[in-house]
C-alpha cells in the first residue's frame, strides 16, 4: 500500500556503516593509549629537589661546603651538570635566616631558568615544567644557628628520544 | 541469494580479521613498556645514594620481547647520561638521569629477568 521496501539488501549498507564506525573507535582508543606518555616530571622534580637536600646535611647540620661560595652543588652532590644546564632541569638552593628571612649566602642556581618562569605560570598546560619545594631547617655549622633552606627543583625532562 | 549470503559472510569475516589485526600490532603496547622502563630506571637512578644497587623487574618487557623473538635491551649511555630500553625490532626508547654515576654499570640478569644497576 505504501510501497515500502524492507530487504535485507537495504540494511547490510547501514550495517557495515555502523561498523565501520567501530572500527574506527577501536583504532582512535589504541592510538591513544599507544601515544599516552607517563608523565613523570613532577616525580622527577621531588626526587631532585629531596636528593639536594639529603646532600646538604650532615647529622643535622647544614654541610660547611655549601657556605662557600664558590663551591659547586652538582659536583658536591654528584650530578651531572651538562645535563642539567641543557635546558631540560632547574635548581636553585637558598639558606636563609629563619626569621629574618635574609640570605645567609647567595642563592645558587644551576640550568634553565625558563623552568622556574614555567612553573609558576598555573599547570593548565601540559607542557610547562613542573616544580616541587623541598624545605627544611638545619644548624648553621659555623654559628650554631638555625637556618631555613629551600631547594626548588624543576623538570622538563619530557622528550624521550626514540 | 546465495552471493549475496557468501560476500555478506565475506565482509564480516574481513572486518573481524582487521579488528584482530589493529589490535595484535597496536594491543601490545610495546612502545609504553619501552618509555615507562627507562623511566623508572632514570628515576632510580636520580633517586639512589651514591654506592647503591638498584636491582628492577622487569618481566613484562622479557614477555613482549618474546613475541618478537629477540632479548630485550637495556643500555646506561653514561657518556650521555640517559637509559636505552628496547624491546621489539624498532627504535626503543632512551630517557636521561641527571646522577654523576661513580661507575657505568648496567647487569641483565636474563634467567631472572631482572636488571641490575650500581651507582
Amino acid at each position: 500500500m505504501f510501497n515500502k521496501k524492507a530487504e535485507e539488501k537495504y540494511l547490510s549498507p547501514w550495517n557495515f556503516f555502523i561498523w565501520g564506525i567501530v572500527l574506527v573507535i577501536i583504532v582512535i582508543a589504541l592510538a591513544i593509549f599507544n601515544t599516552s606518555q607517563t608523565d613523570v616530571r613532577k616525580e622527577e622534580a621531588r626526587i631532585i629537589g629531596a636528593r639536594i637536600i639529603d646532600c646538604i646535611k650532615e647529622n643535622g647540620f647544614l654541610r660547611s661546603e655549601i657556605l662557600n661560595e664558590s663551591v659547586d652543588l652538582a659536583e658536591l652532590c654528584s650530578l651531572n651538570k651538562e645535563t642539567i644546564e641543557n635546558g631540560n632541569f632547574y635548581i636553585e638552593l637558598q639558606i636563609n635566616e629563619p626569621d629574618v628571612g635574609e640570605p645567609i649566602r647567595p642563592a645558587i642556581i644551576i640550568g634553565n631558568s625558563e623552568i622556574k618562569d614555567q612553573c609558576e605560570i598555573k599547570h593548565s598546560e601540559k607542557q610547562f615544567a613542573f616544580c616541587n619545594t623541598q624545605e627544611t631547617y638545619l644548624q648553621n655549622p659555623q654559628t650554631g644557628k638555625t637556618v631555613y633552606v629551600k631547594v626548588l627543583a624543576g623538570s622538563d625532562n619530557k622528550a624521550g628520544i626514540q | 541469494m546465495l552471493g549475496e549470503t557468501v560476500a555478506f559472510l565475506l565482509l564480516n569475516v574481513t572486518f573481524i580479521a582487521v579488528i584482530f589485526l589493529g589490535v595484535s600490532r597496536f594491543g601490545t603496547a610495546s612502545g609504553l613498556y619501552e618509555e615507562a622502563y627507562a623511566k623508572q630506571i632514570a628515576l632510580l637512578i636520580d633517586g639512589a645514594k651514591p654506592g647503591s644497587t638498584i636491582t628492577l623487574d622487569v618481566s613484562e618487557l622479557y614477555q613482549i620481547a618474546q613475541k618478537e623473538g629477540i632479548s630485550p635491551v637495556f643500555q646506561l649511555e653514561c657518556e650521555k647520561n640517559q637509559v636505552y630500553v628496547k624491546s621489539t625490532s624498532r627504535g626503543g626508547y632512551r630517557y636521561k638521569y641527571v646522577t654523576q654515576l661513580s661507575q657505568c654499570y648496567l647487569a641483565v640478569d636474563h634467567q631472572n629477568r631482572k636488571v641490575i644497576v650500581k651507582t
